[in-house]
């Protein structure tokens, strides 16, 4: 028979399955609408017009109520794996309605997605061509000589390149979670491409342009437990939370968004940085330019994912000391690669630090 | 023969070693163990051990070799299918995605020599308006500017 105690603990187990019982019934009931809640998720916070097109790419300029404080413009460039509106996800979740309310000029620049008659598209199309195009037209739209740069993720390393070959229209640079240096084994991808396991040629030649589910799947597989178990099971102990389902589908909405990427430039990537990383060594060509980080004299923020397993801080730590600027900061955040632009931490103390680093430089 | 024994006793080593880590996990509950919340924290413990082992899998030289293997037939596929069906276009007379795969590099070429030689047509200019500039202003007149014209499509 059981004392008081043992009483006590059973009507209390008792108590804790039922509630469980109880909640997890809610849950079943919530699913067959699922479906509905993931067709109203809205891209994109931050009012917009397009401003320039160019082939695919387009550029977005954000709307302001509030006149612009600021007179150099701020341009936003993403990588080209995924579309760029991660910068803009929602409301409370946008890294361009920081900066936006803080009184910059804010562009973005949408790659667009690219169809098989550009895969033969390099990486100096894009850094020597579009982007030099896009930034050219945004100095004269707003008349002045140069322009503040941030790039995040594969865009954060095209800024660099950027900026080490034509620094006189940048004046300040601001990179996020970006590729520098590959020499480190830290993250899985980076081993993964080895010219032993991967080899790239065969598969452009054979592909044509990166399909997006190549990506997709190696990018899941970079955290499976998380992505194919916890991430599912969270999302079903919190289907009553109305905000974090729609957070999670927002979320889920953008990571299942792949595009192609261009044949070339994923030929060039995988080979000259991941497979040979000539950026560090100063021999990375692009086009008939080799990039030297030396160029690079305007004032750097350097931001950092602490959990990155996508660019673990390796491989941005060493950008730094390649350069020649005087003005360098380096901020290594407690967040993953996405979370560093949509987690709220990052939206809390992360970003505000970062708009006012340009704000004293612009 | 020794190959073998040693991948299975490699196999036999990595399982035996997440068995441990999740018994470990398991067994690192408070005295409440059957109560909801306990049961999630020793579910989140079992999942970040798998997590560990998964990441060491995947550094290791079976899931590298798999991956290598898996990656070739994919690619061997691809370029069998791809000369299959060129094959298939062609004797129907008609035309294969080769075939519009090399017009599309002439083009690039073509586009390429092009773009050189007016980079280097404006070259010149810009010298020449250099120099133009350097003797008006020797004379007393005052330079004049190019106006450079954007290649897309402005709003």
């Amino acid at each position: 028979m059981l004392d008081g105690n043992g009483a006590n603990a059973a009507q209390e187990w008792t108590g804790a399955w039922a509630d469980e019982f109880a909640a997890n019934v809610g849950r079943f009931a919530r699913l067959p609408f699922l479906w509905q809640r993931a067709q109203r998720v809205k891209k994109g916070a931050t009012p917009s017009e397009v401003v320039y097109e160019e082939d695919r790419i387009k550029l977005l300029h954000y709307k302001s109520d509030v006149p612009a404080k600021y007179r150099t413009p701020l341009l936003f460039v993403f990588a080209l794996v995924n579309r760029p509106y991660i910068l803009d996800l929602k409301t409370g979740k946008s890294v361009v309605s920081q900066f936006v309310e803080r009184g910059f000029d804010t562009y973005l620049l949408d790659w667009g997605i690219p169809t098989d008659a550009e895969k033969h598209l390099t990486l100096d199309d894009h850094i020597n061509g579009y982007l030099q195009n896009v930034l050219e037209f945004i100095c004269e739209r707003n008349r002045v000589p140069q322009l503040n740069l941030f790039g995040y993720c594969m865009g954060g390393t095209m800024s660099a390149m950027f900026t080490a070959l034509h620094q006189r229209l940048v004046k300040n640079l601001i990179l996020l979670a970006a590729g520098i240096d590959f020499a480190s084994r830290d993250g899985l991808l980076q081993l993964w491409t080895d010219r032993s396991i991967f080899d790239v040629d065969r598969f452009v030649k054979a592909y044509g342009n990166c399909p997006p589910i190549f990506l997709q799947n190696a990018f899941l597989m970079l955290k499976p437990i998380q992505n194919l178990i916890e991430k599912p099971i969270g999302l079903f102990e919190r289907l009553a939370d109305d905000e974090f389902v729609d957070d999670y589908f927002t979320m889920e909405g953008w990571l299942n968004d792949n595009i192609p990427v261009p044949g070339e430039v994923f030929r060039e990537f995988v080979k000259y940085l991941y497979q040979e990383n000539r950026l560090v060594q100063g021999t990375m060509p692009l086009g008939k330019h080799i990039v030297n980080l030396k160029k690079i004299t305007c004032p750097v923020l350097n931001l950092m994912a602490r959990r990155d397993d996508l660019v673990p801080c390796s491989q941005s730590r060493p950008f730094n000391d390649l350069i020649s600027s005087q003005d360098r900061k380096t901020i290594e955040f407690d967040a993953g690669h996405i979370g560093m632009a949509v987690g709220s931490k990052a939206q809390r103390e992360l970003w505000p630090q970062a708009s006012e680093w340009l704000a004293s430089r612009s | 023969m020794n190959d073998v024994f040693e991948q299975a006793q490699r196999f036999t080593e990595m399982w035996t070693n997440l068995a441990t880590k999740v018994a470990a996990a398991s067994a690192g509950g408070n005295g409440d163990a059957a109560s909801p919340e306990a049961s999630k924290q020793i579910r989140g413990a079992i999942f970040a051990a798998l997590s560990q082992q998964a990441e060491q899998f995947m550094r290791s030289e079976q899931f590298l070799d798999l991956l290598r293997q898996s990656m070739s037939g994919s690619i061997q596929m691809r370029e069998q299918m791809k000369d299959y069906l060129t094959e298939v276009h062609h004797g129907l007379q008609g035309v294969a995605r080769q075939d519009v795969d090399s017009l599309l590099i002439a083009l690039r070429h073509l586009e390429t020599r092009v773009l050189d030689r007016l980079e280097a047509v404006d070259g010149k200019i810009d010298a020449l308006a250099r120099q133009l500039k350097t003797l008006k202003t020797a004379n007393g007149g005052t330079g004049g500017t190019r106006q450079r014209a954007g290649k897309g499509k402005r709003h």
